[in-house]
């Protein structure tokens, strides 16, 4: 995969990578002043009727999908999934269901605000564009993300997980920094529910910051370095196709709820925003559908699986490739989006 | 602040109205133009395609489609134009300042996004984060290292056309039931994936990585199918050839490797991925077995791979791979050749018609050159004679039209014994020598046409090779000549063709010289294989030649290797009631209609005779185990029946161990063996015990009922004493021999025949390869791929599935509701 062909790849990649960490310290700085919007918003989520409706149809849709899954994976005979979460998102119908709930969760954000004209009200307070913005969109990328969250009740089938064996005799060095990254981690939360003042807040920051590189540092010695685990739970099925996913449809609801956000910040209608990110969605999904059954070297079946986000998981994300031109297709339009967005509120200022 | 814009006057916000709304209708007028012009198939998509466009615009004969479209663009150009002075007149304004830069920013933005994703288009990596496969050390969708360096050393650029006919598993079952369509869909799947690896390696081709163009051809896209077909195959016939003759889904790998000839070389769906139907039955799950990369890797890197050639010996050019009909092997050629080998023929003997001269050495050419010879000489010599007798009917038919009754009574007087001529007679004998005139000259025509016919089929063959290697008189140096460009010998004999009638080649018929014999010792001396199908060597007692009862050479020599042949025939059970006349119909008394049970490639221990002492503690025979694999792939054993077989036995030579067992394959239990099998009058062939005094008891030949080895494949040493001092010992050769030559067509043959069986087509491929050399050609087991299963039992199945699909939704449905009902109680 490396070599030397790809070094100006490589070393535009790493300049994108650094340009970006200075980036996102810029903004979870700015993220942090403006913490009880995003709290607010979050918040905001779980009041609204909405919410729940668009999580139950969402984990029905899940559920059926999983119950076919388990099917599969219960078969008695020369049927199977390979890739069980291949059968989940690689399925068109998930995603003709999944098109409807990034417009609905969004289509509030700004519109709502206009319609009631509280914009005008926050827009006045001491935070700038795109703090706002950033922080409406974290608040439904969280949700989204708790969306997701009671899908993780079914890796125990999809991934065949057996009972955990603990080895108390495994202790090295790297099982010793796992288990400190989750001691800081512990604390940090224990700190955040204690609602302490600002200073501990941003210690607590700091220690969250800590935790997750020495938990990432530790799983990656103790599991892939050291010969012998404290902890074991083996899978019979491969687990790292259901990790590419959850990237992917982190990543890709990321992009469709940016489309969702900009839309909502253009309209005063709820309604309409719902309709018009429904419609600005459909270029990524509808390619998945509409393309030659079988591959072939023309531009334009490439063009459309570039685009077609079912596609990019029916045979990437589920699995477990991952691809860096969905990757940067997800991130770059959500950025524009989210820029649109910002502009989109500052041109109040001038139109 | 606000800032507000300059308010306009009514006039000026008329006029931009107008060129807004023009701009629009403008732009409508040219997509309802570009329709229609798509709708006559003449929308340009070049600029090459649009100049007869302009042209027809310019002399004012375009049609309207065209009109429409030109109009409508200028049109739109225009309000672009002063839409766009409008805008710089905006811009050029204080007050527009700021939203001059928002959208000088968005569109920088929007460039950025576009140019980012276009780089990233074809700048891209792919992460194969799935688990390593044990056998390549690489994710499951990662060519092997080695493998992508060896890529990387190509320089030509190879086609890969994916021929989808959507019958994968056809080949040995004409049922698909379940298991074989769940296969051939998974392995259709495995290939696009394994083509999709090989096309992303194509698309990072720079000058020195190799290029992969990959072609799709799928008969269910019809049109598509037809359009792509005949684009791929305008200049390349090989291609075409041999994708009419695909029977079934197969990958064809098209390059001009080594100058400009372009070499096809396919490969089939079951070569990467085999159904094991056995295994899927028992453990309920569709397993596969998978061969690897390899085999597909093979066809990119050896595209210039010389095809191995394969010498087939018969002794007349009837037998040959030419030879049609029962007798002929020309069922053999098709399958070889369209799997990758070139034969030649080598007949071994003399012929005039049917009849054999001596031994001899010719290629297919040579002998059929002298025999059509031959033919026309005597067909000559015939038309000759016929023309003579037709010359002198002719005069006497003459003669009584032209002459007296008085002259013809004088002439003819012996002919007419005394008597006189009369008119009557006369007319009688007009009559007469008319009809026989017409006749003669009529088969005179025929005699003239036939040898006609002898000329053209002479003409047509390549000579030039054969005049010279007719020009040799050394047997064995003309035998060694023509089997120097060969890797691999053929020697087959059919002596049984049907025993009920008698229709046997006896080995006198067969016998070689032991010149040919040592031709071949020279062939195997330079450690080049040899596949030997020898059916039983016996004669009835009523053709008994004590002259030609000695041992045959090459059978002597094979027994120097260590291969025993069995001096009987195995018969079946099923085959003693057709002797006996017991057959429902006259076709099963004649021989024929009588279902010989196929042979088995699996047998218990012990079922070996003689006994073996390290039975079973060997490595299972390669070509059994390839078809046993086979046999699995369909779950049941394969239709291979043979008639007529000899039993075959391997003696290791005197210091030799075995590395593997050398049985292939085995009759059925149901077999007995003969020495004499010939029915008579007296007895028809049945089991019977031997009696007591039986010279046969103790001895290989001893009669019994019971399985029979009747092919046995070996790397057998070859004897020193075969080498002179000086001369190279390669060590072992390579040797497969099977008991049976062929048989008549449909009953029970190995190789003979006009086509093979999918079987017979299984197990010559697989005896060749693996003769050749070619082990990785033969099917593995090591690496298997099945579904991945979860084992709970039906309880928790229910419970999860219930759960999944009512109890997590019912959770966040009753949370809704009572965040619903402490809000309204608020």
């Amino acid at each position: 995969m490396f070599n030397t062909n790809n070094l100006p790849t490589l070393a535009a990649l790493a300049v994108l990578a650094l340009v970006g960490l200075i980036v996102a310290i810029y903004l979870a700085i700015g993220l942090f002043q403006a913490r009880s919007l995003i709290r607010r918003e979050f918040s905001a989520y779980f009041l609204s009727p909405i919410a729940y409706v668009v999580l139950v149809v969402f984990l029905v849709v899940t559920g059926y999908l999983f119950f076919l899954t388990l099917g599969l994976l219960t078969e008695r005979g020369p049927d199977g999934a390979e890739f069980p979460m291949r059968v989940m998102l690689g399925d068109g119908y998930f995603w003709l269901v999944f098109l409807f709930i990034p417009p609905l969760l969004t289509m509030r954000l700004f519109a709502e605000e206009r319609s009631t004209g509280t914009l005008e009200q926050l827009m006045t307070t001491p935070l700038r564009e795109w703090q706002i913005v950033l922080s409406k969109y974290v608040a439904c990328l969280a949700f989204y993300v708790v969306l997701w969250l009671p899908t993780l009740v079914y890796l125990p089938v999809l991934l065949d997980l057996r009972a955990p064996v603990w080895n108390l005799n495994a202790f090295t060095p790297w099982a010793v920094i796992l288990l400190a990254g989750l001691g800081v981690l512990l604390i940090t939360v224990v700190m955040f529910l204690l609602q302490l003042g600002t200073t501990a807040r941003i210690v607590s920051l700091v220690l969250l910051l800590l935790g997750g590189v020495a938990v990432g540092v530790g799983v990656y010695g103790h599991y892939w370095l050291d010969g012998e685990q404290v902890l074991r739970i083996t899978a019979g099925i491969d687990p790292m196709p259901v990790l590419s996913s959850y990237l992917g449809v982190f990543l890709a609801g990321a992009m469709f709820l940016a489309l969702g956000i900009f839309v909502s910040s253009l309209v005063r209608s709820q309604m309409v925003a719902a309709l018009v990110s429904l419609v600005l969605c459909l270029p990524f999904i509808v390619p998945g559908f509409w393309r030659p059954s079988l591959g072939s070297d023309d531009l334009y079946a490439r063009v459309l699986d570039f685009v077609a986000v079912p596609v990019h998981f029916s045979r990437d994300f589920s699995r477990g490739l991952v691809d860096t031109r969905h990757l940067l297709l997800y991130v770059s339009v959500s950025i524009f989006c989210l820029f649109l967005t910002v502009r989109s509120l500052e041109s109040r200022r001038w139109s | 602040m606000e800032l507000k814009a300059k308010p306009r006057s009514r006039t000026a916000a008329r006029l931009h109205f107008a060129v807004r709304f023009f701009l629009l209708t403008a732009l409508l007028v040219a997509g309802v133009g570009a329709v229609l012009l798509a709708a006559q198939g003449t929308l340009p998509r070049t600029l090459e395609e649009l100049r007869p466009h302009w042209e027809k615009i310019q002399s004012g004969t375009a049609e309207v489609s065209t009109w429409l479209v030109a109009g409508g663009l200028a049109v739109f150009l225009v309000c672009l134009l002063i839409e766009g002075l409008i805008g710089l007149r905006v811009v050029a304004g204080r007050r527009s300042a700021f939203g001059f830069n928002a959208l000088v920013q968005v569109g920088l933005a929007a460039g950025l996004l576009i140019a980012l994703n276009v780089w990233s288009f074809s700048n891209y990596f792919r992460f194969d984060w799935t688990w390593p496969d044990p056998a390549t050390g690489v994710g499951r969708f990662t060519l092997p290292v080695e493998l992508r360096e060896q890529l990387a050393q190509l320089q030509d650029e190879t086609t890969i056309v994916v021929y989808h006919r959507h019958r994968t598993f056809g080949q040995l079952t004409d049922k698909p039931d379940p298991e074989d369509l769940a296969a051939a869909s998974k392995v259709v799947e495995k290939v696009q994936d394994l083509v999709e690896q090989f096309r992303e390696e194509g698309r990072r081709a720079t000058t020195v990585t190799p290029k992969f163009r990959v072609v799709i051809l799928d008969v269910n896209e019809r049109k598509a199918f037809r359009q792509k077909l005949e684009e791929e195959t305008r200049d390349r016939p090989a291609l075409r050839a041999a994708l009419d003759q695909a029977p079934e889904n197969s990958i064809f790998f098209v390059s001009k490797a080594g100058g400009d000839r372009e070499t096809v070389q396919r490969l089939t769906f079951n070569e990467f991925y085999q159904l094991d139907k056995k295994a899927s039955l028992e453990q309920e799950n569709l397993v596969l077995l998978n061969q690897g990369v390899e085999p597909f890797a093979r066809r990119i890197l050896n595209a210039d791979e010389k095809k191995p050639r394969i010498a087939v010996a018969t002794i007349h050019d009837l037998l040959s791979t030419e030879g049609a009909g029962d007798y002929g092997l020309r069922g053999l050629k098709k399958t070889l050749e369209s799997y990758g080998f070139e034969t030649q023929d080598l007949i071994l003997k003399k012929a005039r018609g049917f009849q054999l001269l001596g031994a001899g050495a010719y290629t297919f050419a040579e002998s059929r050159f002298d025999r059509l010879e031959n033919e026309i000489k005597i067909l000559d010599m015939q038309a000759r004679n016929l023309q003579r007798m037709v010359d002198t009917n002719e005069a006497t038919w003459n003669d009584l039209k032209t002459m007296s009754l008085k002259d013809l009574s004088k002439k003819y007087a012996r002919q007419l014994r005394g008597s006189e001529m009369d008119e009557e007679e006369r007319r009688r004998q007009l009559r007469i020598f008319e009809t026989i005139v017409t006749e003669q000259k009529e088969d005179l025509e025929a005699y003239r046409q036939e040898r006609d016919r002898r000329i053209a089929d002479r003409d047509k063959l390549d000579v030039d090779d054969a005049t010279e290697l007719q020009r040799m008189t050394d047997l064995e140096a003309k035998m060694d000549r023509i089997l120097a460009d060969c890797d691999m010998l053929i020697l087959p004999r059919m002596t049984f063709r049907n025993l009920n009638l008698l229709d046997v080649i006896t080995p006198t018929i067969y016998r070689l010289e032991d010149a040919q014999a040592a031709a071949i010792r020279k062939f195997l001396k330079k450690g080049k294989p040899v596949l030997i199908c020898f059916g039983p060597s016996i004669e009835p007692r009523t053709r008994f030649d004590p002259e030609n009862s000695g041992p045959e050479p090459v059978e002597k020599m094979l027994s120097e290797l260590g291969v025993q042949f069995g001096k009987t025939v195995v018969l079946y059970d099923a085959e003693a009631a057709a002797f006996a006349g017991q057959g429902a119909d006259q076709a099963q008394v004649l021989g024929a209609n009588v279902a010989v049970p196929p042979v088995e490639f699996e047998w218990a221990r012990g079922d070996l005779w003689p006994k073996r002492t390290e039975e079973g503690t060997l490595q299972p025979n390669p070509i059994r185990r390839s078809m046993v694999l086979a046999e699995n792939s369909i779950a049941k054993r394969l239709d291979l029946p043979i008639r007529y077989p000899r039993p075959v036995y391997y003696e290791p030579q005197e210091g030799q161990k075995l590395t593997f067992e050398p049985e292939i394959l085995m009759t059925s239990a149901s077999a007995w063996n003969e020495a004499q099998p010939f029915p008579t009058e007296e007895r028809s062939p049945r089991f019977e015990e031997p009696k007591p005094d039986d010279p046969s008891i103790g001895t290989r030949d001893e009669k019994r009922h019971g399985r029979f080895s009747i092919g046995v494949a070996v790397e057998a040493p070859l004897p020193g004493s075969w080498f002179e001092s000086g001369e190279t010992n390669p060590g072992a050769v390579r040797m497969v021999v099977y008991g049976q030559g062929g048989a008549a067509q449909n009953q029970g043959s190995l190789i003979t025949g006009d086509q093979l069986t999918p079987a017979q087509e299984k197990l010559l491929l697989t005896t060749c390869n693996w003769l050749l050399g070619r082990d990785d050609r033969l099917p593995r087991d090591d690496r298997t791929w099945s579904f991945p299963r979860v084992h709970l039992d039906p309880s928790k199945v229910f419970l999860w599935q219930t759960a999944a699909l009512v109890g997590l939704p019912a959770v966040f449905l009753y949370l809704g509701l009572v965040v619903l009902m402490v809000r309204r109680m608020r």
